[in-house]
C-alpha cells in the first residue's frame, strides 16, 4: 500500500501542477511504474499514441483563418491568434481536401473522404479515421473510442464518425452523460448483475441470429441486404459485449470533480474538452472525436442570428464579424485543450506529444458551401511542427487529405497501406 | 438551330392543314419541338433536361417520369419560361391531355414491376407504442428509446424501410430496453404498501438555500418559476428525505398540502411574464437523483399529474402517479413566472422603498419575509404505495393473461405473447426457439418465472418483433391477411393490431373489400386513430422538428413561458382530425374559416377569443372573423415556425416548404458554389430586395422564380407565426422595414398578400395538392416512396374521391383499399 501511495506522489510530482487530480485512477497511478503488470495486459497508456479529431459544421472564415506566408514565419491571423502560444506544437495546412462536392451533404466526409451513399461500393465503406484507428488500437482501453458532440444540425449535422458498416456512431451529446461513462462506478452487486445481463444478452443474440438465418432463406435481394445489415449489427454487439466483459471488473478512474450539470453546447464546450482530456489522461480511451454541430447556437454567445444563416454571409461586414466571434470562441477552447494536454506529463513527453489532434471542418467556405480547401490544423502527436504547409490544390501534385490521415495512422503503429482516398502519406 | 426551327414550324403548319386530327403522339412531339427544344435539346440540356431522347409510346420509367414532369411544368405554367413565346391555353390543355393519354396507354407496361416495400423495422415511435400495447401501460416513464440512435427520416417521414437502418448500437439498445422494461414491470419483488410523511427538511436549489433556511427553516417547499428556464431557480421541488425514490415500480398516492401565494401581487405582472388571471397549476414529474441534477430538467420527465392550486388557504390535493423504481416525485409549476432570478432582481430594485432593509441584487430573503412574490408553497407531503391493482398488475395480465404467470402453462403463455409480439401465428421454428430458450434458462438454474421473463426479452429482441416481417410469400403480389392487418394498424394507429383485427385476419377474410373497408372504418373511428393523425402530420409537415430551432428567449418570451410549440402542434392536429372525421373537402386543409385554439394560441393570433377563453377550456373551434389569414394550414403558426430557423424567415425556405409539402414538387438543390441569399444584417434592405438582385442572375432565377413566389406571401408571418407588417429593427439606428408580401406566380397570377396567394393555391393547385396528399399518405402507410409507376393508381384514387364527391376521409379510405397499400 505504501508503495502505491509513493507511486502516486511520483506521478503527481512528475505531472506538475496541471495534473491536479486527487484520486486519479489507480490504473494511471499504477502505470507510472513501468513494472506494473497492468501495463502489459490492459495497456497502461504511458506514451501510447492517441488521436483526437474536432470538426465543426460550418467551417471557418478562410480569409481570417489562413495566413499568406508559408513556412515557419507564417503570420498570425485573426482566427489563429488564440493558437499563437501553441505555434511550435502545431501545423496549419492549406489546400487539403477530399475533392468532393455537396455542401452540407458532404460535411460528413471530413474524416473519411467518402460520401455515405457511395460507401456500399467500397470495401471499407465510409469508415472514418477515428473508427479505423479504434479498430486497431481500441481494444487496449475501456472505450475503443469516444464520440462526443452535437447529434444534429442542418442536413443531418457534422456526422463526424462512421463505422466500416456505414453506420453513424451516435455521439455522446452532453457533459453529464460523458462524465457518467468515464467515472460512474456501479456497486459490486450491480456489476455482478451486469455480468449476468451480458451473458443473457449473448445467449439471446445467438438465438436471434439463428432466427434471422432462417428468414434470410425466404427473402428477396433487397430484404437480404436489410438482413445483412442486421447480421453485421449482431456481430458488432458481440464485440461490444466482449469488451464489456473484459472491462467489467476493472475499476473506473475516480472522478476529479462532481458531476457537471448540462447547460448548452456553447457553454458546455469547455467541459466537453476537459472530459475528453481526462479520458485520454486516465487512458479510458485513446481515440476521441468532438463535433460542433447544430446544438452550437449563437444566441448563447449573445448573437441573435442563425449560425447557418450567417454562414452565407455574402461578405457582409456584420455577418462576418459575428462568424468570427463564433469561430474564435471555438478556436479559443481548442487552444485551451491543447494547452491542457501539453501540461500533462506522459512518461518522458507530454500528453500532447503522444496525441495527434486534428482540428477543422468538412466545409471549406461557408459562404458558398464548398468542400474544398478545408481548414486543417494538426497539433501534437510527435510531429515536427511550427509551419504553414501549403499544397497544390489542382493537378497531379494535389494531395488528398486522406494522405495525412494515413500518415497519422501509420505513426500510431497501424499497418495500413491506404485509407479512404489516399494515394500515399503526407504530413 | 435556326434551320431546325424553320423546318419544325413548317411541319407543324402542314400538320394543321391536314384533315385528320392529330394523334396524341403528334400533339406532344409538335409541342416539344416548337416550345421546348430550344433549350432542352441534346446539346443545351438546360436544367439538365433534354427531350430529344424522350420517346413515344412511353417505354422506360425515365420517359414516364419525364412525361409527368412536363405535365407539371406546363400545368403550373412554369414552362415555357415567360420570356419565351407562350402557348395558348388550349394548346397547353391539348398537350397535357395527350400526355395523360400516353401515360394511360403505357399503364400495362409498368404495372407489373411496381414498387415494393423493403423489409422495414419499427420506427422508434412505433416501437414504444407497441411495447405500451403489449405491456398494457405507459412506458414513457422508462425512456426506453432515449439512447437509441437518432432516427433517420426520409423527406421527414419516419417509416421508410430504406432509411430505417439497423445498427449494432440499436441492436444493443433493443436488449437494454427489453431488460429494463421486463425487469421493472414484471421482475419486481412483492412489496408491502408503505406510507411516508414529510413535513420538514424541504431543501431547495443551492442558490435558494440561505433564504429558505433563514426564513422558513426549510419547512416549506416552494416553486418560483416554470421548469426549464435558463437560470434555474426553483423550477423543480423535490423531497430531500425521499431522494432514494420509491422501492418498486408502481402506482403511488401523493397527498400534498399546498397553497398558491400572492397571485394577486401588486408587482408589475410584466416582471413575471405570465397571466395572473389563471389559477396556479401544480404538476408532478418523476426525477432520479442518481441520473442527473434533481433541480434540473431530466431526460425522463413525462407529466404524471397536475391540479389547480387553491389561493385562499393551504389544502390537501391528491394525485395518483406511476413511478418507476428509484424515481422520486418532483413538483413543477408549469404556468409559473418566467425566470425567477431576473424577477427577484427587478423587484428588489423597483420596489426598494417597500422593504425595511432593502438590498441590491438577488435578495430572496427580504422578499420572502416582507414581499409579495407569487409562488406555490407546499407544507406537507404524504406518499403511499405501491397501491394494489385489482386482478394483478396491468403488465401481468397483458403479458401472461388473466390468471397471471402460471408455471405449468409457461410455454403456452409465451407462445401467446410471441403471437401478439410477432403480429402473426407462430410456427414450429418460433416455438422451438422460444421453448428451447426457456428450457435452457431453467437448465442454467433460473426459476421458472425468471426463465419466462428472460424468454420475453428474447421475443422483444427477435427480428420477427422489430421487423414488420411480412410472411406473404415472395411471389404473391398482395399482402396476406396478417401482414395486411399489421400494415393497417400501424398506418392508422401506429400500433399493432388489436384483438378484433387479429381475429379478422385469422378468419382469412381481411382481403375481401367489404371486410377491409369495415375494418378501416372501425380503426378510423377509434380514438387511437390519433396515432395516424399525429405521425402523419409529423412527417408530412415535419411537425416532428417543431421546436428544434427555438427563437431567442428575449424576443419571444411567451414561446417559452406558454410552451407555444405544444399548442401550435395541437392546432394542426385538431384541424386535420376535424376535416378527416367530418369528411370535409381536401381544399379545406388549405383554406377554412375556422380553426382550433386554446387561450395561448388565441393570444398569439390576437383573436378576440383570447379574452373569452380560459386555460381550462383547452382547445376550441373558433370562427375566424376578421382574421381570415389563420384559416388553413399555411396560416398556422406551426407551419411558420417549422419553416423558419427561429431567428429570421426566408421566402426561399418557406417557398421550398410549400413547394415540397403542398404541391409535391421538390426543387433541385442549389448548384455547388452558388452563394445562398441571406438577409442584410445592416438592415438597409429587406431580404426580398436582396433576392431581387439575385434573380437577375439567370442560373439563380431559373429555380427561384418558381420557389420564391410561394414564400413571399408568407413573409407577413414572423419566425414563430406572429402576424407582422414590419420587420424588426436591426438596431436602434435603423428603421424597421415594411413587409412586402406580394408576389407573382411563374404562371403569371399576381397576388397582393398571403390571403390572395392562398386563394391562387386553392383555385388552381388543389388537384396537385390532392395528388401530393395521396402520395404522401401512401408513402407514410406503406413505408416506401411512391415511384413513377405508382402515379397510375394515385390518379385512380384521385378520380374515385372526386367522383364520390368525397373529402379527406374518403381519400384516406381509398388509399388504404388501393393495390399500392395492399401490395408488398
Amino acid at each position: 500500500m505504501k508503495s502505491e501511495i509513493d507511486r502516486r506522489r511520483f506521478l503527481l510530482r512528475a505531472a506538475g501542477a496541471t495534473l491536479a487530480l486527487p484520486g486519479l485512477s489507480s490504473l494511471m497511478a499504477k502505470t507510472a511504474d513501468s513494472l506494473a503488470t497492468v501495463q502489459t495486459t490492459q495497456g497502461a497508456g504511458i506514451g501510447a499514441k492517441r488521436f483526437v479529431a474536432v470538426g465543426n459544421l460550418l467551417g471557418f472564415q478562410q480569409k481570417s483563418f489562413f495566413p499568406q506566408i508559408t513556412g515557419k514565419g507564417y503570420e498570425s491571423t485573426t482566427l489563429l491568434k488564440p493558437l499563437e502560444a501553441m505555434r511550435e506544437n502545431m501545423t496549419v495546412y492549406r489546400g487539403l481536401d477530399h475533392g468532393l462536392k455537396g455542401g452540407h451533404f458532404a460535411v460528413h466526409t471530413f474524416l473519411s473522404g467518402v460520401l455515405h451513399h457511395e460507401a456500399k461500393n467500397r470495401q471499407d465503406g465510409n469508415v472514418t479515421i477515428d473508427q479505423f484507428l479504434a479498430e486497431e488500437v481500441g481494444n487496449q482501453t475501456r472505450f475503443p473510442s469516444l464520440t462526443v458532440g452535437s447529434e444534429g444540425g442542418i442536413h443531418g449535422g457534422c456526422q463526424l464518425s462512421w463505422t466500416r458498416s456505414g453506420v453513424r456512431v451516435p455521439p455522446i451529446t452532453n457533459p453529464e452523460e460523458l462524465f457518467d461513462r468515464l467515472f460512474a462506478t456501479d456497486s459490486p452487486e450491480r456489476r455482478a448483475q451486469r455480468g449476468k445481463e451480458n451473458q443473457l444478452q449473448k445467449s439471446i443474440l445467438d438465438t436471434v441470429n439463428d432466427e434471422a438465418k432462417g428468414l434470410s432463406k425466404k427473402v428477396n435481394k433487397e430484404d437480404r441486404e436489410k438482413l445483412d445489415e442486421y447480421f453485421t449489427s449482431i456481430r458488432d454487439v458481440e464485440k461490444q459485449l466482449e469488451l464489456r466483459r473484459r472491462w467489467a471488473d476493472q475499476p473506473k478512474p475516480n472522478a476529479p470533480f462532481d458531476k457537471p450539470a448540462n447547460a448548452n453546447t456553447v457553454n458546455d464546450l469547455a467541459m466537453l474538452y476537459e472530459l475528453i482530456a481526462l479520458a485520454l489522461q486516465t487512458d479510458s480511451t485513446r481515440i476521441a472525436t468532438l463535433e460542433i454541430g447544430g446544438c452550437f447556437l449563437p444566441q448563447h454567445l449573445g448573437i441573435d442570428k442563425s449560425y447557418h444563416g450567417l454562414s452565407h454571409h455574402g461578405n457582409k461586414e456584420d455577418a462576418v464579424k459575428h462568424l468570427i466571434a463564433l469561430e474564435t470562441y471555438q478556436i479559443e477552447h481548442f487552444a485551451k485543450f491543447l494547452n491542457r494536454l501539453s501540461g500533462v506529463q506522459d512518461g518522458d513527453q507530454t500528453l500532447l506529444d503522444s496525441t495527434s489532434v486534428l482540428f477543422g471542418s468538412g466545409i471549406g467556405s461557408g459562404n458558398s458551401h464548398t468542400n474544398s480547401d478545408l481548414p486543417i490544423v494538426l497539433a501534437g502527436g510527435g510531429y515536427r511542427h511550427g509551419k504553414l504547409k501549403k499544397v497544390e490544390t489542382k493537378g497531379i501534385k494535389k494531395v488528398p487529405l486522406c494522405n495525412l490521415y494515413l500518415d497519422i495512422a501509420q505513426r500510431m503503429g497501424v499497418e495500413a497501406e491506404s485509407f479512404g482516398t489516399s494515394t500515399g502519406t503526407y504530413s | 438551330m435556326g434551320m431546325k426551327r424553320i423546318f419544325l414550324v413548317m411541319a407543324t403548319a402542314c400538320g394543321l392543314v391536314g384533315a385528320k386530327e392529330k394523334t396524341s403522339k403528334e400533339v406532344i412531339v409538335d409541342f416539344l419541338e416548337y416550345h421546348c427544344y430550344d433549350c432542352h435539346d441534346d446539346a443545351s440540356k438546360k436544367g439538365e433536361r433534354e427531350f430529344e431522347s424522350f420517346k413515344l409510346p412511353l417505354e422506360s420509367v425515365q420517359d414516364l417520369i419525364t412525361a409527368q414532369e412536363i405535365i407539371d411544368q406546363v400545368t403550373l405554367k412554369e414552362m415555357p419560361p415567360k420570356k419565351k413565346e407562350q402557348p395558348e391555353d388550349e394548346e397547353r390543355l391539348a398537350v397535357i391531355r395527350a400526355l395523360w393519354e400516353e401515360i394511360a396507354a403505357a399503364r400495362d407496361r409498368f404495372e407489373s414491376n411496381g414498387g415494393r416495400t423493403v423489409m422495414r423495422r419499427l420506427s422508434n415511435r412505433e416501437y414504444e407504442n407497441t411495447l405500451e400495447v403489449l405491456f398494457g401501460r405507459r412506458v414513457d416513464t422508462l425512456g426506453l428509446t432515449l439512447d437509441f440512435p437518432k432516427e433517420q427520416t426520409s423527406r421527414h417521414i419516419d417509416t421508410i424501410g430504406e432509411s430505417l437502418v439497423t445498427s449494432g448500437f440499436l441492436v444493443d439498445q433493443y436488449f437494454q430496453s427489453a431488460q429494463r422494461l421486463v425487469e421493472h414491470r414484471l421482475g419486481k419483488p412483492e412489496m408491502e404498501q408503505k406510507k411516508w410523511h414529510f413535513t420538514k427538511n424541504f431543501k431547495q436549489y443551492e442558490e435558494l438555500s440561505n433564504s429558505h433556511r433563514a426564513v422558513f427553516n426549510y419547512e416549506f417547499l416552494c416553486l418560483y418559476e416554470q421548469p426549464n428556464t435558463d437560470t434555474r431557480q426553483g423550477g423543480y421541488g423535490h423531497i430531500e428525505d425521499f431522494k432514494v425514490g420509491v422501492p418498486v415500480s408502481g402506482f403511488y398516492e401523493l397527498e400534498v398540502k399546498v397553497q398558491a401565494l400572492h397571485r394577486d401581487t401588486h408587482y408589475d405582472p410584466k416582471i413575471f411574464g405570465i397571466d395572473f388571471s389563471e389559477p396556479f397549476i401544480l404538476g408532478v414529474v418523476p426525477g432520479d437523483a442518481t441520473k442527473g441534477h434533481i433541480h434540473y430538467p431530466q431526460r425522463i420527465e413525462p407529466l404524471l399529474a397536475k391540479a389547480v392550486v387553491p389561493d385562499e388557504k393551504p389544502e390537501w390535493i391528491k394525485f395518483k402517479v406511476w413511478l418507476e423504481v428509484g424515481q422520486t416525485p418532483r413538483f413543477i409549476f408549469p404556468n409559473g413566472p418566467y425566470e425567477s432570478r431576473a424577477s427577484v432582481i427587478t423587484i428588489n430594485k423597483r420596489y426598494k422603498d417597500e422593504f425595511k432593509n432593502p438590498k441590491d441584487g438577488v435578495s430572496r430573503t427580504t422578499l420572502l419575509r416582507e414581499g409579495k412574490l407569487p409562488h406555490i408553497r407546499i407544507s406537507e407531503i404524504k406518499v403511499e404505495g405501491p397501491l394494489p391493482e385489482k386482478g394483478g398488475s396491468a403488465e401481468e395480465r397483458a403479458v401472461f393473461g388473466k390468471e397471471g404467470f402460471q408455471e405449468g402453462k409457461a410455454l403456452e403463455q409465451l407462445d401467446r405473447f410471441a403471437e401478439r409480439a410477432f403480429r402473426r401465428p407462430i410456427n414450429e421454428s418460433d416455438r422451438k426457439r422460444v421453448h428451447g430458450f426457456y428450457k435452457k434458462r431453467m437448465g442454467e438454474g433460473a426459476r421458472p418465472r425468471q426463465a419466462a421473463l428472460d424468454s420475453l426479452k428474447l421475443i422483444l429482441c427477435s427480428p420477427s418483433f422489430f421487423y414488420l416481417s411480412e410472411i406473404t410469400p415472395e411471389d404473391d403480389p398482395s399482402l396476406k391477411p396478417y401482414d395486411l392487418a399489421a400494415r393497417l394498424s400501424y398506418a392508422l394507429w401506429a400500433m399493432p393490431p388489436d384483438e378484433i383485427l387479429r381475429k379478422v385476419a385469422a378468419s382469412g377474410r381481411l382481403n375481401e373489400p367489404s371486410v377491409l373497408r369495415e375494418q378501416i372504418d372501425r380503426l378510423l373511428k377509434d380514438p387511437r386513430s390519433e396515432g395516424f393523425v399525429n405521425s402523419f402530420l409529423d412527417g408530412w409537415l415535419n411537425l416532428r422538428d417543431l421546436g428544434n430551432m427555438p427563437p431567442p428567449r428575449r424576443s419571444a418570451r411567451r414561446y417559452y413561458s406558454e410552451d407555444l410549440p405544444s399548442s401550435m402542434k395541437a392546432e394542426v392536429r385538431m384541424f386535420f382530425s376535424h376535416i378527416l372525421h367530418g369528411n370535409a373537402p381536401v381544399s379545406e386543409l388549405l383554406d377554412a374559416d375556422y380553426t382550433f385554439v386554446d387561450k395561448y394560441l388565441a393570444k398569439h393570433y390576437k383573436l378576440p377569443d383570447a379574452d373569452r377563453l380560459r386555460l381550462k377550456d383547452g382547445f376550441q373551434k373558433v370562427e375566424l372573423k376578421g382574421k381570415r389569414q389563420r384559416g388553413g394550414i399555411l396560416g398556422m403558426a406551426a407551419v411558420h415556425t417549422v419553416s423558419s430557423n427561429g431567428v429570421e424567415t426566408s421566402p426561399v425556405t418557406r417557398g421550398v416548404f410549400v413547394s415540397e409539402n403542398i404541391l409535391g414538387v421538390i426543387p433541385p438543390p442549389p448548384p455547388d458554389e452558388v452563394p445562398a441569399i441571406e438577409p442584410d444584417v445592416r438592415g438597409a434592405q429587406t431580404r426580398r430586395e436582396i433576392l431581387a438582385k439575385h434573380s437577375n442572375s439567370k442560373t439563380c432565377a431559373e429555380c427561384h422564380r418558381k420557389i420564391d413566389p410561394l414564400g413571399f406571401g408568407m413573409e407577413s408571418f414572423d419566425p414563430i407565426g406572429r402576424w407582422r407588417d414590419k420587420y424588426p429593427q436591426v438596431n436602434k439606428k435603423t428603421k424597421a422595414l415594411k413587409v412586402d408580401s406580394s408576389g407573382e406566380m411563374p404562371s403569371g397570377e399576381k397576388y397582393a398578400g398571403f390571403e390572395e396567394l392562398r386563394k391562387i393555391l386553392v383555385e388552381t393547385r388543389t388537384e396537385m395538392f390532392t395528388r401530393h396528399l395521396i402520395s404522401t399518405l401512401l408513402t407514410h402507410a406503406t413505408g416506401r416512396h411512391m415511384e413513377a409507376v405508382d402515379q397510375y393508381e394515385i390518379q385512380d384514387i384521385q378520380k374515385k374521391v372526386k367522383e364520390a364527391k368525397g373529402g379527406l376521409r374518403t381519400l384516406v379510405i381509398e388509399c388504404l383499399v388501393s393495390d399500392i397499400f395492399r401490395s408488398r
